[in-house]
């Protein structure tokens, strides 16, 4: 199923083992460079940067090329003949994708993304065109299929996230009668998936899917938390059966069980931080910590407990003085965790995005010539007196 | 770290025992990290804090009166700075870990702080009068010496922002895309002088070994700002006029000589980020010529050619990308 060299991927990972366990200094520069003779990697890869170099690239030329295509073709425009160009497009993109994969050896190296979302996209934009009205749930399956199939062929990230959602809308497209049970079959069925996915990881015949199926684990866990997350759902019931946002008071009387969703809002993001840390799961921990800040967001959005600034002043004081304390905690490794650095080489880090970062982030915290008028300068005493 | 990955290869020959007892040991007592999670805590904290108490301040001016928050911002100001005072490393002029997994975030609040305090002082009082440059000047030089004495590079790329908006130009990126930005001679100027000068600085940090891990920030706003100008320079000058202007062709031959200036640079550092950066900036001003001079035709003609000239130079830009790449050669397969 999957398009490259089995052979190949399984060197490559031997590889990448290997140069960790040397960043390490487990095994000697001699030893590695036999490993690297053994098990030779012909796979092209670049680096991040050429990565997004080629996507971008790869996308220009596509782009052209299809508006190339359309301005031969559209002489006498009309629907089918769109959509002709769109479906003989994407199997153009995909012969060559399948061509670089095969002769080239390209193996994530940004190109093919670009190609594969091109071809994927102007496939499912020429069946639209050419089918004229299909129902959402046929277009949900369509794109199940599709992403699924570029999924198990590539073993894309994205391609893996898209199916996983295209799967999730055609559920709720099938299952809208159920009304107020509709987020406990989202809760299911994500919980089924996570479930599903973990088992996978760990077999021996999806080894190649590995890391794409940690990203996937990671948005099961996320829909899971939507299912139960009280805005979320009021909000798709406002516009989902009553057609437009503002039906806020009609809506949350009407959603029976309340309370149940109030405490999934509450409870969930606290199971996944406590299993992540007795199964020592990242994934679980990630995602905990992110949906924590969904919790106080919810909260803050139904009871206004505090105005936002002394909200953000008293959270950034206990997130420091958390990561503070659990980083005194752990000084000396405890129950097998730490807080130094694993081997992170090849993450943020080493391709120094930390300046760029910061230099984004704060920008406003550097003051402008004619900043100061403090927003709006009703200050009492001197403010931005004269002519300011 | 895969133990059956390593036993077939000690089975191999392809590493000796000793080296396996290693892994074997390595795994055993394998940690689990929290490196990230408590940094990015950390890092939002500072974030969420200093902007938290920039609004508290700002709203609650005229109950707590300007003695009360100007005495608070000042504590915690010199409380941040007093303790990286005596948790520093001895000052060398090459790099500088840091003491403990706190003092950068420390140091960034700090600073933070202090450009609070006085753009407070200036708010509040007018302590500065007029002299706006000297409001904005005494945080730069604070920022530069901390990051050059505690040895801080997120503290270098504020101080350069810092210098920057001294100078009146506000250097990140994204304002210019947003189009708020307004793009007026001077500032095309005044942003090539900076980024010149930045790259000057590079040069001699390096060339001096004065902190040459400093060299990167440098060189990248240097970089961004010389070759932003230029960009903007040529797609100014086709607003606002009828005539033809001219003016873009010298602007893309100063393009030109900055970006292989930036090129040999690249190459010297091994640095692939610089050499996509300089080749994107490259690919707009040339697109920018090849269609301001197809326009000249004024005919249909000219988008076929158009077009065509976008595929095949894409497809050229992707093969001197890609042999570049091979130049500069990294050995790992990340």
């Amino acid at each position: 199923m999957i398009a490259y060299n089995k052979q190949q991927l399984d060197n490559r990972d031997m590889v990448l083992e290997a140069e960790k366990a040397f960043r390490k200094q487990l095994i000697t520069q001699e030893e590695l460079s036999n490993i690297k003779a053994a098990y030779p990697v012909e796979l092209y890869t670049p680096n991040m940067y050429l990565r997004i170099g080629l996507f971008i690239l790869t996308l220009i030329i596509g782009i052209f090329s299809y508006g190339f295509l359309c301005l031969i073709m559209l002489g006498g425009a009309s629907e089918s003949v769109f959509g002709g160009i769109n479906l003989f497009f994407a199997i153009g993109a995909y012969f060559v994708l399948e061509l670089l994969v095969k002769e080239k050896k390209h193996y994530k190296s940004g190109a093919d993304a670009a190609l594969m979302w091109m071809s994927g996209s102007a496939l499912i934009g020429g069946v639209l065109l050419l089918g004229g009205s299909m129902n959402p749930v046929g277009i949900g399956i369509f794109v199940l299929i599709t992403a699924t199939w570029f999924f198990l062929r590539f073993a894309d990230q994205v391609m893996g996230w898209v199916a996983q959602l295209a799967l999730l809308y055609t559920l709720i497209e099938i299952l809208q009668s159920l009304r107020w049970v509709l987020p406990f079959v989202i809760i299911g069925v994500s919980f089924a998936l996570y479930w599903l996915l973990k088992k996978l990881v760990q077999e021996e015949a999806f080894r190649h899917y590995k890391g794409v199926m940690k990203g996937m684990q990671a948005l099961a866990l996320l829909t899971l938390y939507a299912g139960g997350n009280l805005f979320v759902v009021s909000t798709f019931y406002e516009l989902y059966y009553f057609g437009g946002p503002g039906w806020h008071t009609v809506v949350m009387p009407m959603l029976p069980m309340g309370l149940i969703f109030w405490v999934l809002t509450v409870a969930t993001p606290f199971v996944y931080l406590y299993f992540g840390i007795r199964n020592k799961d990242q994934v679980l921990i990630r995602v905990g910590l992110i949906l924590v800040a969904a919790i106080v967001f919810t909260v803050r959005y139904y009871h206004s407990v505090a105005p936002l600034e002394v909200a953000m002043t008293v959270g950034g004081l206990i997130m420091i003085l958390l990561a503070y304390g659990v980083i005194k905690y752990l000084k000396e490794p405890k129950n097998g965790f730490t807080s130094e650095e694993d081997d992170e080489k090849g993450t943020l880090e080493a391709l120094q995005v930390e300046s760029i970062l910061i230099s984004q982030t704060f920008k406003t915290g550097a003051p402008g010539k004619d900043r100061f008028d403090f927003g709006g300068g009703s200050a009492s005493g001197g403010g931005a007196s004269g002519e300011y | 770290m895969n133990i059956r990955m390593f036993g077939k290869l000690e089975q191999d020959g392809l590493i000796s025992p000793g080296s396996m007892s290693n892994i074997r040991a390595a795994s055993e007592k394998k940690l689990f990290s929290l490196h990230w999670e408590l940094k990015t805590i950390l890092y939002l904290g500072v974030l969420l804090l200093s902007g938290g108490l920039g609004i508290l301040v700002v709203k609650n001016i005229d109950t707590i009166g300007h003695q009360v928050v100007l005495l608070a911002i000042a504590l915690a100001c010199i409380g941040c700075f007093y303790y990286c005072f005596r948790k520093k490393l001895p000052f060398l002029w090459g790099k500088v870990p840091a003491p403990n997994p706190f003092f950068d975030y420390i140091l960034l609040l700090g600073c933070l702080l202090f450009i609070t305090f006085i753009t407070y002082l200036q708010g509040a009082y007018g302590v500065f009068k007029f002299h706006y440059g000297t409001a904005t000047f005494i945080p730069l030089i604070v920022l530069f010496f901390s990051a050059y004495y505690f040895d801080h590079l997120g503290v270098l790329s504020l101080a350069i922002t810092n210098l920057a908006a001294w100078l009146g130009v506000n250097v990140s990126p994204l304002t210019f895309i947003e189009g708020t930005m307004y793009i007026n001679m001077h500032l095309i100027i005044t942003g090539l002088l900076l980024g010149g000068a930045l790259l000057v600085v590079d040069y001699f940090t390096h060339y001096l070994r004065k902190k040459p891990h400093f060299g990167f920030t440098y060189r990248n706003f240097g970089m961004h700002l010389m070759l932003l100008a230029c960009v903007a320079a040529m797609f100014k000058s086709g607003f606002n006029s009828y005539e033809e202007d001219a003016s873009y062709l010298i602007w893309f031959v100063i393009q030109i000589g900055i970006s292989y200036y930036i090129y040999r640079e690249a190459l010297k550092h091994h640095s692939f980020y610089f050499l996509l950066m300089m080749a994107l900036y490259g690919y707009v001003g040339l697109s920018y010529v090849v269609v301001r001079l197809l326009f000249l035709t004024d005919s249909i003609g000219g988008v076929y050619a158009g077009i065509l000239y976008f595929i095949a130079s894409a497809i050229g830009l992707i093969i001197f990308l890609v042999n570049s790449n091979k130049k500069i050669k990294h050995d790992s397969l990340q």
